[in-house]
């Protein structure tokens, strides 16, 4: 299979990120050393590799396998996929009874399917939460994803990503000058529909708060950030912030540790450099991962609490200092919780107190919580090439999204709030798809 | 995807159907484009989005956030949808030779 | 032949079991855990983590929350595969007496010993045979599947087999057992007991013994370990100046 035709496209140019484009013929052999290195330093890795028992319960459950009816992408087939090349060369045992286990060889057959293969996994973790033994499929997918971006399979999207974020500290690839420019822009829309003079500061020191955005807040999301503007007036919270990386979406927590460390010490030490009290993430669903799960691995112990946005608006709410008018959002909404907010982010009930404060009609779907859908875009699965994918991957989410006959469906995250619109329109669900600071921005009492 | 001929010049396009060198956009290059995109001409509402967002890009080296593209053209977000099928950012910024914007979008 | 099945190979299989056993989660807890891996929610506390654990190898709750015909399935097999491996345990060394505690008499004992054996057996066999239908009849089961996995459930069918052979048709009494693995376990090896039904169980359950530590029967000690991963409480970490 030439590189020409990957879904998603594969990337050229992968320089920044300090990988080379290895060539075809010496893949197989670069794969198994890497796979053996991972074996040794990542447990999840090897004991999932080890202790499954081929039971399907996981294949009903994934919204991958339920959205594409693709036979491989049942998590424990896709785990297969690397399971028979690690039987073959690394598990213990004499070698007839490893062929029983289908143990095979790696060839450019196997990396042309694990490059498929996983990019049909969101890493949304819904399989471990059905697995008896834990298995938690993402672990295999981000390690796949990092083998594969070893062999200069990254895919396009991705790495164009990554080269933004190191050129400009946000994924957009927006330069300061343009950001301070929206920035001033909506400075005056607050102005205009306010009355108020609200400010967005930026590069303040010894402010209380350093938020972190997602980029796309700055792009398409903006009602989302003026509410976050607006909040932090009424609750009255210096804030600030940072021109040198104004993305909390971490990209590299997906296909590339490295990035992923970088990113998040970057933002670590913005907060540092900016002296503030406490960071707090934006409606962002990888970053938000990172920062609770593993920024401390990454950084050390936090010289400040690094909390999200919800947990900090929450705060407020209840000492009283920001109040809503429910009557701005009669609306029926209905949560969708991001993958790495529920399962991955221990931020599940924080937003139903927002949301039951700021909405007067809140419905459940189902499943929901932990059990909820991913929406199909997790894991940096927004590539245009990969459309029809995507709205496969999207199926399941939009069945629960209809039965609710919502009008509004709440998504406080950056990819879900570009993936569902899509998805809800290809799969003829009639929602508007709006973040959880939209709401409250709407409900705010100022 | 194929790359574009326009007045018997080879445009070269990238995967997804942009530009892959900015500087070879002019108006006919436009209308090519637009084609892709199933826009078979260019009205004057058309050529208010896309000198815009020209005149944006080519002061900050990238897209307007959209809230400002709808408030400095006087167009709401549906009437871009209507001019652009693909939107403003996959849409409107690649008749108007911008980059492809990136990110969670 | 019977030198060979009751004497050499009992010791071969205890070596290679149990030495396999300890190296393979010796080799699991030696590989690093670089990040939290939390799949929430989550408790807080290492007791209650510890009680989700439990829950999970007692109940199969995770399989609950799935397709509750297929937690039927898996936990009919394990839990009377559970209840037969400790009454084996009691009824062996206490020559099927254990229920004198209770305060029954000695031949209560054995008759409640008797029945429950029965029916645990009958029980694992029901689990096994449904466990064994839905591999081979679903087909998203039957495409991950491979031939160690169809290899081990005729294994374990043949050992329940041969089990229930031994209670319906010609029984063995306990005595005799329980001299033979005592001899074999304080290495005075006595003659393997001239009984077809039982050498072939007692030779099944040493080959299922042998394929142990190389096969995902391994799932029984990784479990803890990969469940650990995702339940184990962390503190959220904030230093406060």
């Amino acid at each position: 299979m030439s590189e020409q035709v990957r879904i998603p496209y594969v990337a050229k140019d992968i320089d920044h990120m300090y990988l080379n484009v290895v060539p075809v013929q010496h893949r197989p052999k670069m794969a198994l050393e890497i796979l053996g290195q991972m074996i040794k330093y990542k447990r999840s890795l090897k004991l999932y590799l080890d202790v499954c028992t081929h039971c399907g319960a996981c294949a009903d459950q994934c919204h991958s396998y339920l959205g594409t009816e693709d036979p491989y992408n049942m998590p424990v087939a896709r785990v297969d996929l690397v399971r028979k090349v690690y039987d073959k060369y690394f598990a213990p045992g004499p070698s007839f009874l490893k062929k029983w286990n289908g143990a095979k060889d790696i060839d450019q057959e196997t990396i042309d399917l694990w490059y498929k293969y996983f990019h049909q996994c969101n890493q949304c973790r819904r399989c471990a939460v059905f697995c008896p033994k834990g298995i938690d499929t993402a672990e295999v997918t981000i390690a796949i994803r990092e083998l594969l971006a070893h062999l200069g399979l990254a895919t396009k999207f991705h790495a164009g990503i990554t080269k933004n974020m190191r050129d400009t500290g946000n994924n957009m690839g927006t330069p300061l000058p343009a950001l301070l420019d929206g920035i001033e822009f909506l400075e005056e829309e607050l102005k205009e529909e306010t009355g108020l003079d609200i400010p967005i500061p930026v590069d303040i020191e010894g402010a209380e708060v350093l938020f972190n955005p997602s980029s796309s807040d700055l792009f398409t999301n903006t009602d989302g950030f003026m509410a976050v503007a607006k909040l932090f007036y009424k609750a009255g919270v210096s804030w600030t912030l940072s021109s040198k990386i104004m993305e909390t979406a971490n990209f590299g927590l997906f296909f590339h540790e490295p990035t992923m460390r970088e990113h998040n010490m970057r933002l670590m030490n913005a907060g540092k450099e900016l002296r503030v009290q406490r960071i707090v993430a934006g409606e962002c669903g990888h970053g938000w991962r990172t920062w609770r799960m593993f920024s401390d691995t990454i950084n050390g112990p936090l010289p400040f609490p690094v909390i999200h946005l919800f947990e900090e608006m929450l705060e407020h709410y209840k000492k009283g200092r920001i109040q809503f008018d429910k009557s701005k959002n009669p609306e029926v909404v209905t949560y969708h919780d991001p993958c790495n907010y529920a399962r991955g982010g221990d931020l599940i009930e924080q937003p139903r107190e927002l949301l039951r404060a700021c909405v007067q009609n809140f419905v459940e779907m189902e499943p929901t919580a932990q059990y909820s859908y991913c929406c199909g875009g997790g894991s940096g699965l927004l590539m245009d090439e990969a459309m029809e994918l995507r709205m496969a991957l999207g199926k399941p989410k939009a069945e629960s999204v209809r039965k609710t006959q919502a009008k509004i469906l709440c998504a406080p995250c950056a990819i879900c709030k570009a993936q569902l619109p899509a998805v809800m329109a290809h799969h003829k669900v009639d929602v508007e798809v709006k973040g959880l600071s939209d709401l409250m921005g709407r409900a705010l009492i100022l | 995807m194929a790359d574009l001929i326009v007045n018997g010049q080879v445009i070269a396009l990238d995967e997804d159907g942009f530009l892959v060198d900015a500087s070879v956009w002019n108006e006919e290059v436009a209308l090519a484009l637009a084609k892709t995109e199933d826009v078979e001409e260019l009205t004057e509402e058309h050529w208010k989005v896309i000198n815009y967002l020209r005149d944006y890009y080519q002061k900050f080296g990238v897209a307007p956030m959209v809230r400002k593209l709808c408030k400095e053209t006087g167009y709401d977000l549906k009437k871009i949808y209507e001019l652009f099928p693909s939107g403003p950012a996959k849409g409107a910024c690649k008749i108007a030779g911008l980059l492809k914007p990136t990110g969670c979008v | 032949m019977s030198i060979f099945f009751g004497w050499v190979l009992p010791y071969i299989v205890i070596i290679v079991f149990l030495i396999g056993v300890i190296a393979r989660v010796l080799n699991w807890v030696h590989v690093p855990v670089p990040f939290k891996l939390t799949v929430f929610p989550s408790p807080k506390t290492t007791g209650r983590a510890v009680a989700d654990l439990a829950k999970e190898t007692v109940g199969f709750r995770s399989l609950w929350r799935g397709k509750k015909g297929f937690w039927f399935m898996a936990w009919l097999f394990h839990f009377s595969l559970a209840f037969l491996i400790i009454g084996h345990f009691f009824g062996i060394v206490f020559l099927g007496q254990q229920f004198t505690i209770f305060g029954v008499s000695g031949e209560k004992s054995m008759e409640l010993s008797v029945f429950f054996g029965t029916y645990a057996g009958a029980a694992l066999l029901l689990g096994l045979i449904l466990l064994t239908i839905r591999r081979i009849a679903s087909p998203k089961v039957r495409f991950v599947s491979s031939l160690s996995d169809y290899v081990m459930l005729i294994l374990i069918i043949g050992i329940a087999l041969s089990g229930m052979y031994m209670r319906l048709f010609d029984e063995i009494s306990y005595g005799v057992v329980r001299d033979y693995v005592v001899g074999l376990l304080t290495l005075r090896p006595i003659q393997p007991p001239e009984h077809l039904g039982f050498m072939t169980h007692f030779t099944l359950v040493q080959l299922l013994l042998l394929y142990f530590p190389y096969s995902k029967l391994m799932h029984s000690c990784g479990i803890f370990l990969s469940r650990w991963l995702m339940t184990r409480p962390h503190e959220r970490q904030v230093i406060i100046k």
